[in-house]
């Protein structure tokens, strides 16, 4: 926690909700007065008022309602403990780490690119939302670096001033949207009689003058916002996350893998972008969307070059190497390190395999299909069918092999539980007993396959069907697998055992 | 004025600053205190639940390692003796050895594919995973408070306040997990 | 998501690393964007494959199964004996026996066997009726 950005990142806050104020009241009076033809001051007036009242709104939306607008136009939802205990975990651990006063809420958005943002008006009440891409590609170290980062933005109070100035300006977005919209939409002002138009005091005339006026301004304003955020606020939340969970590679590797899903095709749905100012929150970890943000690639350097610690004076140190600059990020009364920070080892539970895009964009396609009470039946045949929820019907043939399922309850109580079931499909080495011993079908020959299992050693051994390498404990005990690719049957002949 | 009130004066100053300082002095030890005794409780939460967990782990992992015996013994008398420890260097002591217990544990359970796909053994595993993290980040803060402390207590002009009022050194806890003292990363490139 | 044809629900099928939206009732296959180029890419490295639109070809296109406008008569990659249903920003329909037409038909032999043996593979039966329709 930085006090001198904490402090700065209040005063904008401040100093925003003012100029916007003046800015509202300045347009309320102006077109007031333009728009009058005989009672000019009263118009004026009635401008100024209007403009008030519209201020006050926004000020009560941005405080008390901004969060709840911003996670339900990025598609947020609210998941609870059982949905997601890593998730949960990882989150409970930083704010353990970071002294939050209380547990953040956590969102996950439907959302195949991997991502994440933090809102909220202050650290007693903030969300932290992470995409389901981003649950999809990131091990337990990757997903805690990430969350780590959201933390240190929470704590800096960049969320805060994020959020009260995207609501701000985002309403005036909103407003003269809505004012554009009447003006092409409405038939009295499209196809209206000239005398209506140049009417004293007509409607259509506010209408026409304010949605000019903001139609405008609008972007200027939306421009003003890009500027003010502080170039360095990424770096910070980076040596916040680095020095919080004492691993900066978590977030170097997440970061990574954010870059590489941006180089590849990104398919994200365009449907989660019409209010663009809340974008930066969509954008901020994938950065290079606008020039404000520090290109992803260079804050990876920066937390590779931590080597000697995992404190504010190391990433500090590894900032200036890196980027060669001769400014500081910070003032000196900003690092309060206590003595060394060490970086700790990788977590044994994270599983940092490579996905490929395709596999980590399926694996978020689950986890959102999960989120939407979608029902997964696994066919033994190796087919995993994936029913919607406004499927009817109990039963389900499967399209290859032919077998009937019953169609179970939606039972999407873990939704990370979805993940690892379909691992175990995906992952070439990962073996499926043959669930119910009898197929049911009868297999061609080329089909089937004896390996006879070598006592106390790993084995590796490969399918003869499709290919695939298998590998084999040396405690494996089981007397059947089929391959988890292409579903052929494999007996294992277990030898007398050693003990 | 005299110089003997001039005196008074200054002595009565004295002893008024002195005593605002020991007042401010005393509450900054009480607070600390608090913080300590706040910190540590919040490890101690962390230990219970860790404690909770094991029985629930060794259970999972018993069908599929029957043989594995003695690990799972040792994993259970280290329980058992971090249970019962009662100060904070014993405490220190018991849990390391848990922990050394833990991750001996986990190296034999590699062995184990199809355990270590068990939806049950890998929510427990969670759990302890993060129940770890959660002692390690809690212990840094518990250890932040008592350094700080420490140096108040020895620490000149506090350590008068602290003697007057029988504050003691705060003791540290340490929890040496194998292999948690990494080697630093070099990257080239 | 619907069927563009049967207005039924889809449903999501996953094999082997291939996942399709799929229709119970006609068979017919419903690809998002850039899944055809994910599958392709498998194969035949990067090729991009250039939607062409369908001349002359009259009537009220399908709804997208996702956003339900009409979708465009496309043909697809060097073949123009297909022709495809797309929306531009969600994605291509096949219908039952096309998409492996689509990649069995003007590629190199051996790049293409294993994804096309993989479709076989997925609908076996679907090859069976369309075999014994014949
Ligand atoms: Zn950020
Ligand atoms: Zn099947
Ligand atoms: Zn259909
Ligand atoms: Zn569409």
């Amino acid at each position: 926690m930085f006090w001198s950005v904490i402090a700065a990142n209040k005063r904008k806050t401040y100093a925003l909700i003012f100029l916007m104020g003046v800015f509202l009241l300045g347009t309320g009076y102006a077109v007031g007065m333009a728009v009058a033809v005989y009672n000019r001051p009263m118009a004026g007036l009635a401008g100024l008022a209007a403009a008030a009242f519209i201020w006050f709104v926004m000020l009560m939306v941005s405080l008390y309602g901004s969060d709840r607008v911003i996670l339900s136009i990025s598609n947020a939802k609210r998941v609870h403990r059982d949905k997601w205990p890593q998730l949960y975990n990882i989150v409970e651990e930083m704010k353990i780490a970071s002294s939050l006063p209380k547990m953040p809420e956590i969102y996950i958005v439907e959302d195949t690119a991997p991502n994440a943002f933090a809102v909220g008006k202050s650290p007693e009440k903030c969300s932290i939302c992470v995409t389901a891409g981003l649950l999809a590609a990131c091990s337990r170290d990757e997903l805690q670096g990430v969350v780590a980062h959201e933390v240190g933005h929470i704590l800096n109070r960049d969320v805060m001033y994020m959020t009260v100035a995207a609501t701000m300006l985002g309403s005036i977005l909103l407003i003269s949207d809505m004012f554009l919209r009447s003006f092409k939409y409405s038939p009295t002002i499209r196809f209206g009689s000239r005398s209506r138009i140049s009417g004293a005091g007509g409607a259509g005339i506010i209408v026409l003058v304010a949605s000019v006026f903001l139609a405008i301004v609008g972007p200027i304003l939306a421009r003003i916002l890009y500027f003010s955020i502080s170039r360095k606020r990424e770096y910070l939340a980076d040596a916040t996350s680095a020095r919080l969970t004492r691993y900066p590679e978590g977030l170097a590797s997440a970061l990574e893998k954010i870059l590489k899903s941006t180089a590849t095709l990104n398919f994200a749905p365009s449907a989660t972008a019409p209010f663009y100012i809340a974008n930066p929150y969509k954008q901020h970890l994938g950065g290079n969307a606008f020039a404000t943000h520090p290109p992803l690639s260079e804050r990876i350097r920066i937390l590779r070059a931590m080597s000697a610690g995992a404190g504010y004076i190391d990433y500090m140190k590894a900032y200036i190497q890196v980027t060669n600059t001769r400014t500081s990020l910070l003032r000196a009364s900003d690092i309060t390190d206590t003595g060394r920070i060490e970086i700790r080892q990788a977590s044994k539970a994270s599983s940092g395999t490579e996905l490929s895009h395709g596999v980590s964009r399926r694996k978020a396609g689950d986890i959102i299909r999960a989120m939407n009470n979608f029902v997964f039946v696994s066919c033994p045949c190796g087919v995993r069918i994936k029913l919607p929820p406004q499927y009817t019907g109990n039963q389900i043939r499967c399209p290859r092999c032919r077998r009937i399922h019953d169609i179970p309850e939606t039972d999407n109580k873990n939704l990370r539980s979805i993940l690892t079931a379909s691992t175990a499909l995906d992952g070439k080495n990962v073996m499926l007993e043959d669930p119910g011993q009898n197929m049911g079908i009868d297999l061609p020959s080329s089909r089937k396959q004896t390996v006879s299992l070598l006592p106390g050693k790993w084995q590796t051994f490969t399918c003869n069907h499709c290919g695939c390498s298998h590998e084999l404990s040396p405690s494996f005990s089981g007397r059947r697998l089929t391959c988890s690719h292409c579903g052929s049957r494999i007996t294992i002949l277990q030898q007398a055992s050693s003990n | 004025m005299s110089s003997g009130t001039i005196f008074f004066i200054v002595v009565a100053g004295i002893v008024i600053l002195a005593g605002i300082y020991l007042v401010i002095a005393y509450n900054s030890l009480v607070a600390l205190r608090n913080q300590i005794e706040n910190a540590w409780s919040q490890i101690e939460v962390q230990l219970k639940r860790r404690h909770d967990l094991i029985p629930n782990l060794v259970e999972t992992a018993k069908g599929y390692m029957g043989h594995e015996r003695q690990t799972f013994e040792a994993v259970t008398q280290a329980r058992a003796k971090a249970a019962g420890a009662k100060t904070i260097p014993a405490i220190s002591q018991a849990e390391t050895m848990l922990s050394e217990a833990l991750s001996r544990f986990m190296a034999i359970v590699e062995n184990y594919p199809e355990l270590k796909a068990n939806q049950n053994f890998l929510a427990v595993h969670e759990e302890l995973a993060s129940t770890e993290n959660r002692i390690a980040f809690a212990r840094q803060a518990y250890n932040d408070s008592v350094l700080f402390l420490n140096n108040k207590v020895q620490m000149f002009p506090s350590n008068i306040v602290a003697g007057m009022f029988n504050f003691t050194q705060g003791e540290f806890f340490e929890l040496e997990v194998p292999g948690d003292r990494a080697v630093p990363k070099v990257n080239f490139g | 998501m619907k069927c563009p044809l049967c207005s039924i629900m889809l449903i999501s099928l996953e094999f082997a690393g291939i996942e399709i939206d799929y229709c119970m009732e006609c068979k017919g296959i419903w690809l998002d964007i850039g899944e055809l180029e994910y599958l392709i890419a498998e194969e035949d490295g990067d090729e991009y494959l250039e939607p062409m639109a369908a001349v002359g070809v009259k009537g009220k296109g399908r709804a997208c199964p996702i956003c339900t406008r009409s979708m465009k008569k496309i043909h697809l990659g060097p073949t123009k004996d297909i022709l495809l249903d797309q929306c531009p920003s969600h994605g291509i329909w096949f219908d039952r026996g096309e998409l492996n037409k689509f990649i069995s038909t003007g590629r190199d032999e051996k790049r293409s066997s294993r994804l096309v043996q993989l479709l076989d593979e997925f609908f076996p039966g679907v090859d069976d009726q369309i075999e014994g329709g014949e």
